[in-house]
C-alpha cells in the first residue's frame, strides 16, 4: 500500500441477478484529491459507493481505503470513511441537534466531545438557527447540510458523497462546493454528480464509468488536453443547403458537421481533427452562396468531452 | 464498551421515535379501550351471584381469548417498522455504515420494540389497584399472569422483527407476522382436536392459549418460558443472519 493513495479500487464487481452493476472496476485516489465520479443513470456509481462504505458486500474484487481492506477490515474502514447516501436519507422526526448527537454516540464520542464537535459543525455548515427544528420541516438545502455534517462528523479521511448537490438552488450549490473544497487536505472526497460544471469547479480528478466499467480516470486538465475532440467551430449563417454541407464535409480534417436552425439562421457546429481551417470553411460557405453572420472557435468544455466519451463507450 | 454505547443510543432513539409517532398513540388508546372493555365485561359477568370469587384478574390476564387475539395484532404493528421503515427511507444506509455490528442493531431493535410492548401494559396495573379497594386480591396469580403475557409478547416481538428485516414494506412485514402468530396459535389448538400421538404432545407444548391460562392461575410455567425464549432466540438469530448477509434491498 502506497501511503500517497487514500483509495485503491481493485477489480471491484457487484453482480445482481444476471448482470454486473459494477464490473471489474479499478481506479485510485490520492490523498487530498477531490474526485468527480461520473456516469449516466444506472452506471453503477451508487452501487460502487455502497460497497466502499460497507453497506453492501462486493461480489468479487476489493478496495483499500487508508490501508484497510473493505472486505477484511470493514469496521476499520467505516471508522475513517464518511458517507452521504443518495437523496440524503435522515430521521425526519429528529432535529439536527438530536440527530447529530445520536450519530456522534454511534461514532463513539463522549458527551464533551459531542458538544464541542456539534457546535463546531453547526457553525461550519450554517444551521445553528435551525438546530432545534424537526428535520421534516427543513428545506432540501438544510437537510443536505445536516447530512453533510453527519458525513464529516468524525473527521473522516475519505468522505463519499452521492450526488450531494442534487436539488439545491444555485446559491446553496456554491455554498456546498466551498464546504467541500475546505475539507481537503485532511479529508479526501469522492463525489458523484451529473453536473459537469461541478467537476470543473472543484474536482482535481475525474473517474467516468458506464455499465459498471471504467471509461476514464484522469485529471480534468489532461482530459481536456488529450481529448480526441478538438474545439468546435461554430458558424451562424444563411442560405445554406445540403450541397454546402456536403462541400464542407469534403474538407480535409473535418470530422463532423451538425446543423441547427433558429428561424432563418443556421447554426453549424463543425468538429475538426486537425489544424485551424476556419478560413477554408469561410471560403466554402461563401462560395456556395451562404451569408455568414458569425464564425468562431468555441472553447471545448468538459461537458463536450464527457458526452462524447460516453457516446464512444468502451474500447 | 463501544457496542454498549451504540446499543444504548439506538434504543433511546427508537423509543423516542415511537413516542413521536401517531401510531404509538393510536395503538395505546385502542389497547386501553379494548382492555377496559374486556375488564368491565369480566366484572359484570362475575357480579352474577353464582360467579366464583376473586377471579377478575385471572380472567383478565389469561382467562379470555381476546387479550391473546389482541396482542397478536398489536405486536406486529409495533415491530413492522423496526427495519422496514429504515429500509424504505434509506436511513439503514446511515445506520449500517458507522462501524456497528449487526448484533447490536438487531438487539437494539428487538429490545426497544419489546419495551414498547411492555409499556403498553403499564396502565392496566391500575385495574388490580382499583379492585383491591373493593375486594381481596391475590398478588401471586397477578404477577405470574403478567409474566406470561409479557414474555409471550416478547417472543412475538422477535418474530415480528425477523419479518421486518426482509422487506421495505411495513404492511407486508405486519401481515406475515400476524399470519405466523395465528399459525402458532392454531397449531396449539391441536391439543383439543387431536386424540393422541406425538403431534398432540407437540401441540400441548406450544399451546400458548392454555399456557396463558396457567400463568393467570398462578402457575409459573417454566416449560412455557423456555419455549418462548427459544423461539425468540431462533428468530433473532435468523434475523441476524439476514442482516449480516448485507443485502438490504
Ligand atoms: N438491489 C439491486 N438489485 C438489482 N439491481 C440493482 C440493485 N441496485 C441497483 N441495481 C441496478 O444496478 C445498476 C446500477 O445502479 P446504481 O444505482 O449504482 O446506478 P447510478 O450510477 O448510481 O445511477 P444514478 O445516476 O441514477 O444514481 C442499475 O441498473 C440498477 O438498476
Ligand atoms: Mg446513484
Amino acid at each position: 500500500m502506497n501511503n500517497d493513495f487514500i483509495l485503491k479500487v481493485d477489480g471491484l464487481t457487484k453482480t445482481y441477478a444476471n448482470f454486473n452493476a459494477v464490473d471489474n472496476l479499478s481506479f485510485s485516489v490520492k490523498a487530498g484529491d477531490i474526485v468527480g465520479f461520473l456516469g449516466p443513470n444506472g452506471a453503477g456509481k451508487s452501487t460502487t459507493m455502497r460497497m466502499l462504505t460497507g453497506f453492501i458486500k462486493p461480489s468479487s474484487g476489493t478496495a483499500n481505503i487508508g490501508g484497510f481492506d473493505i472486505c477484511k477490515d470493514c469496521r476499520q474502514v467505516q471508522k475513517i470513511v464518511g458517507y452521504l447516501p443518495e437523496s440524503s436519507p435522515l430521521y425526519l422526526e429528529m432535529t439536527p441537534l438530536t440527530f447529530l448527537h445520536y450519530r456522534a454516540k454511534l461514532r463513539g464520542f463522549n458527551k464533551q466531545q459531542r458538544d464541542k464537535r456539534i457546535t463546531e459543525l453547526f457553525e461550519l455548515i450554517g444551521i445553528t438557527d435551525h438546530a432545534k427544528v424537526p428535520i421534516s420541516q427543513l428545506s432540501k438545502g438544510y437537510r443536505q447540510r445536516v447530512a453533510l455534517a453527519d458525513a464529516i462528523l468524525h473527521r473522516p479521511k475519505l468522505v463519499i458523497l452521492d450526488e450531494p448537490t442534487s436539488g439545491l438552488d444555485p446559491a446553496q450549490i456554491t455554498d456546498f462546493r466551498n464546504l467541500i473544497r475546505n475539507l481537503v487536505p485532511e479529508t479526501s472526497v469522492l463525489l458523484s454528480t451529473h453536473i459537469l460544471q461541478e467537476v470543473e469547479a472543484i474536482c482535481t480528478k475525474v473517474v467516468i464509468i458506464k455499465d459498471g466499467r471504467l471509461l476514464v480516470s484522469s485529471t480534468p486538465q489532461n482530459l481536456l488536453k488529450n481529448s480526441a475532440l478538438s474545439e468546435p467551430i461554430v458558424v451562424e449563417c444563411q442560405n445554406i443547403n445540403n450541397q454546402t454541407i456536403d462541400a464542407l464535409k469534403q474538407i480535409n480534417g473535418i470530422k463532423s458537421v451538425t446543423v441547427d436552425t433558429v428561424q432563418e439562421w443556421f447554426y453549424l457546429a463543425i468538429y475538426t481533427t486537425a489544424d485551424d481551417i476556419r478560413t477554408r470553411i469561410f471560403q466554402i460557405i461563401t462560395e456556395n452562396g451562404g451569408i455568414i453572420r458569425e464564425l468562431h472557435r468555441k472553447e471545448l468544455t468538459l461537458e463536450n468531452i464527457v458526452i462524447s466519451t460516453l457516446e464512444g463507450g468502451h474500447k | 464498551m463501544r457496542a454498549l454505547q451504540q446499543l444504548n443510543a439506538m434504543i433511546l432513539r427508537e423509543l423516542r421515535s415511537y413516542f413521536l409517532s401517531p401510531m404509538f398513540y393510536i395503538i395505546s388508546i385502542a389497547f386501553l379501550l379494548m382492555n377496559g372493555l374486556i375488564f368491565s365485561v369480566i366484572i359484570s359477568a362475575l357480579q352474577q351471584p353464582d360467579a366464583p370469587h376473586g377471579a377478575v384478574m385471572k380472567s383478565f390476564l389469561g382467562g379470555n381469548e381476546f387479550v391473546l387475539y389482541y396482542i397478536m395484532f398489536v405486536v406486529p404493528i409495533i415491530t413492522m417498522r423496526t427495519f422496514s421503515e429504515e429500509i424504505s427511507t434509506g436511513t439503514i444506509e446511515l445506520l449500517t455504515t458507522v462501524s456497528i455490528s449487526e448484533k447490536t442493531i438487531v438487539l437494539a431493535k428487538y429490545i426497544s420494540a419489546s419495551l414498547i410492548y411492555i409499556i403498553l401494559w403499564i396502565p392496566t396495573l391500575l385495574y388490580p389497584i382499583i379492585l383491591s379497594n373493593y375486594t381481596h386480591i391475590d398478588i401471586g396469580p397477578i404477577v405470574t399472569g403478567y409474566i406470561g403475557l409479557l414474555t409471550l409478547g416478547c417472543m412475538f416481538t422477535a418474530i415480528g422483527v425477523f419479518f421486518s428485516v426482509w422487506t421495505r414494506n411495513q404492511v407486508i412485514a405486519a401481515i406475515t407476522t400476524i399470519m405466523v402468530l395465528f399459525g402458532i396459535f392454531g397449531a396449539g389448538m391441536g391439543e383439543y382436536t387431536m386424540a393422541s400421538g406425538t403431534m398432540r404432545e407437540v401441540a400441548i407444548y406450544i399451546n400458548i392459549w392454555s399456557q396463558l391460562e396457567n400463568f393467570s392461575q398462578g402457575i409459573l410455567d417454566v416449560n412455557a418460558l423456555i419455549y418462548y425464549a427459544s423461539v425468540a432466540m431462533l428468530f433473532l438469530w435468523a434475523a441476524l443472519q439476514r442482516a449480516e448477509a448485507k443485502r438490504w434491498k
